[in-house]
């Protein structure tokens, strides 16, 4: 038996013909045995047979739009199917494979994954009061603390909403579970991170460190929009992948442009904002005459800025 | 805060004229010693021999063909020289191109002003007129000695809000105590428009020259003592005419030369050190500093952390535009120390509280971007001195070689829950002599003995 399929652009089978005998053929006209509503279809567009070793080999019939291997841009006359590469005809993805085609052995059950989902949540809005409590030096209020906790819910769900639904719509299956684990990870990835560069930021007297944070959020962001991709579907990761680099690249490209116009306009200090009880510094602590001497040394680069800022 | 009384902004001059209204004056005048007549006769007879001596000096902007700011000048020699405000002529010693001077008579006659020589410091002008002056001002030698009487009775004139010449009486009251640039505390009603006049005894002779009033406060008017035009106008007179375009060089020239005078005398004056918890912060002994002090002690909600600040600023100010007055220098020392806030929290309030900004004003036509560095630095012997971190940051003057508005903030690092922090402000400074005081600031942060 041969089993015709018809593919999705994300490669998922939209219907599967069984067919008796060793040779069938296929077309958009119906004296075909299998028939395809694609215009960009010949009437008689292709001929399924087996070869000499009894492999089966697809054939064109002499069609305009012709025959190729999926993602291929070779017109071909013939292909030989090994069951796994889709061909393409018109706009049309199909999968041919033998009865004898093995498929993989069973994946065994996954477990729920809830928990881990659950214990993510617990660790972001943690870190996220930590974070609130520790900056809280005015009255105590319940708005301080409840404010963050609903800023990270909302980002997190409005983000992993829309990649749900996106997967809903092109991959006709939600997956929101692990839609969910992928925009937790990258949340708690993103907190840390900026917990990271601005405690280096004070410990080694580092403002560029605290000021690059941002570029470590646009990298998760595009790290994670990889990640949603892929389990949509698995069609076109070289495209997926160079979407998921060109969101931070044009990101950070962005705000460094911003970023220096306003530098331009409205002067602000680049300093260290965010300070730490001194037992965090990792600085070596200068003596007065290499801090002055440090100091002089700026001087250049000063006047030099100054030059090259001419009105 | 003392405020120029150029008029800049013709919308400010309108709103200014309109309010004003004309009863005012008589219900506020206030009983006189001299009886209103005889204080009105010597007035008459001051104003009648001034009148012809007096200008009103207009900053046309050329391609208008428009006043932009206006203020009064008189005349001090026969062949036409006068004495104005370098803030009257400010736009046109920084834009010769931009802007032209030209002055009106009180005859109603006009002509065109050239500018022979401006004191920054003492915000002066020398300008030429361009006709013989028959009658003009002479300086009062007593002035011209230094000598002030307090109480002595000045008639102040100018051209107060393009009314019209005006003459006022007043008091003198001496030289403004505690302050690095010297004016005379004048008691009378100077306003907007009557920069540059002149202000006279009761035989019309010159004691200073009009220059500012303070905004918010009644009669309490500043002029420039006289010696400083005479000698500003000895030098004109002996020199040759320099072109428009060379005074933006001058005025750099002037700027650095005062700074360096400055900071030369608070460097000289040397340091106190003052009480700070377990910290002992330095502070200028020179004599010129207003000092003050505050703290959130007693707020409601309580405070978490208490901040109890000092500072010290010298109060000094150098117009030298429109939009930039320079030359301040600040001290100012917080000692914070905590109630019930952890050692995160306590950081968080010091950097909130007391960030690294506050170097001035910025005007990007003035001044280039800043550049901050900062490190934990000790000074030595490390035994005296706490760790602090410092950042220091300058921004250079575009059009003034030489000169950068510096901001120096040491917070101590030695305890978790208290914290020394002092700030160093200083405006046009040389590189040099900020690094010097720099040196002298952290030198001044130590423990207790």
């Amino acid at each position: 038996m041969i089993w015709v399929e018809i593919l999705s652009r994300q490669r998922d089978v939209l219907a599967r013909h069984p067919m008796v005998g060793d040779a069938l053929s296929i077309g958009r006209g119906y004296s075909n045995d299998v028939v395809i509503d694609d215009p960009h279809v010949a009437p008689d567009h292709l001929r399924i047979r087996r070869d000499a070793d009894g492999a089966l080999v697809a054939e064109d019939l002499g069609s305009v739009n012709g025959l190729y291997l999926d993602g291929g841009a070779q017109r071909l006359d013939r292909v030989r199917l090994d069951g796994d590469a889709p061909i393409r005809i018109g706009q049309t993805l199909l999968r041919i494979r033998d009865s004898s085609f093995a498929v993989p052995a069973e994946r065994p059950l996954v477990r729920p994954r809830w928990p881990l989902a659950a214990l993510l949540i617990v660790i972001i809005l943690g870190i996220e009061l930590i974070g609130a409590w520790r900056a809280d030096f005015r009255e105590i209020k319940p708005a301080t603390y409840i404010q963050p906790v609903l800023q990270v819910t909302v980002i997190v769900g409005l983000w992993v909403a829309f990649w749900t639904l996106l997967s809903r719509v092109i991959a006709r299956a939600a997956r929101f579970e692990t839609h969910l684990l992928i925009g937790l990870v990258a949340m708690l990835t993103v907190s840390v991170a900026n917990e990271i560069t601005d405690l280096g930021a004070f410990a080694l007297s580092w403002p560029g460190l605290a000021e690059a944070s941002f570029a470590v959020g646009f990298i998760v962001m595009g790290a994670a929009a990889f990640a949603h991709m892929r389990t949509i579907g698995p069609a076109r990761l070289r495209l997926k992948l160079g979407g998921a680099v060109a969101i931070p690249v044009l990101m950070i490209g962005y705000h460094s442009v911003t970023d220096a116009d306003q530098q331009r306009s409205l002067d602000p200090p680049a300093y260290v904002h965010r300070l730490f009880p001194p037992a965090f510094r990792l600085a070596p602590i200068k003596s007065e005459n290499r801090f002055l001497k440090d100091l002089g040394d700026m001087k250049e680069r000063i006047d030099k800025a100054r030059a090259n800022d001419a009105p | 805060m003392i405020r120029r009384i150029s008029l800049t902004v013709v919308a400010a001059l309108l709103a200014l004229a309109s309010g004003h209204p004309a009863t005012a004056a008589d219900t506020a005048t206030p009983d006189q010693p001299v009886s209103g007549q005889a204080a009105g006769l010597i007035s008459e007879r001051i104003y009648d021999a001034a009148k012809p001596r007096l200008l009103q000096v207009r900053s046309v902007l050329a391609s208008a063909d428009r006043q932009s700011s206006i203020g009064s000048a008189f005349m001090v020699s026969a062949d036409g020289l006068a004495i104005t405000n370098y803030h009257v002529v400010s736009q046109f010693a920084l834009e010769p191109e931009t802007y032209r001077l030209e002055y009106t008579a009180a005859d109603g006659r006009k002509g065109v002003l050239q500018l022979l020589a401006v004191d920054v410091a003492d915000d002066l002008a020398v300008v030429k007129v361009d006709r013989p002056a028959p009658e003009f001002f002479q300086f009062d030698p007593q002035a011209l000695a230094g000598v002030l009487t307090k109480g002595q009775r000045l008639y102040a004139m100018g051209n107060p809000l393009d009314l019209g010449f005006t003459i006022v009486d007043g008091t003198n009251n001496g030289l403004v105590e505690r302050s690095y640039q010297q004016r005379i505390h004048f008691t009378g009603a100077i306003n907007p428009g009557m920069s540059g006049g002149p202000a006279v005894t009761e035989d019309g002779r010159i004691v200073g020259i009009n220059v500012a009033k303070e905004l918010g406060n009644d009669l309490v008017s500043f002029l420039v003592p006289g010696q400083f035009a005479a000698a500003l106008l000895k030098k004109a007179a002996d020199g040759p005419v320099p072109p428009p375009e060379s005074f933006q060089a001058e005025i750099g020239r002037q700027l650095y030369a005062w700074q360096d005078g400055m900071y030369h005398a608070i460097a000289e004056a040397g340091f106190r050190e003052v009480d700070s918890g377990p910290y002992l912060a330095p502070e200028s002994n020179a004599p010129w500093f207003t000092c003050w002090a505050g703290t959130n002690e007693n707020d409601v909600p309580k405070p978490r952390a208490v901040d109890s600040r000092t500072g010290c600023n010298t109060s000094t100010a150098l117009f030298v535009a429109n939009d930039l007055t320079t030359g301040l220098m600040l001290v100012s020392h917080a000692h914070l120390k905590s109630v019930d806030l952890n050692p995160f929290q306590f950081a968080t309030f010091a950097a909130t509280t007391h960030p690294a900004v506050g170097i001035g004003a910025y005007h990007r036509k003035w001044q280039a971007a800043q550049e901050c560095h900062e490190d934990f630095v000790q000074a030595d012997p490390a035994a005296a001195h706490p760790a602090v971190r410092v950042v220091w940051c300058a921004r250079p003057y575009r059009k003034f070689d030489g000169l950068y508005d510096v901001l120096v903030q040491a917070m101590t690092q030695d305890r978790t829950g208290e914290a020394l922090i002092s700030r160093l402000n200083l405006q046009a400074i040389s590189y040099d002599n900020a690094l010097g005081l720099t040196q002298r600031f952290l030198d001044g942060i130590r423990w207790k003995p």
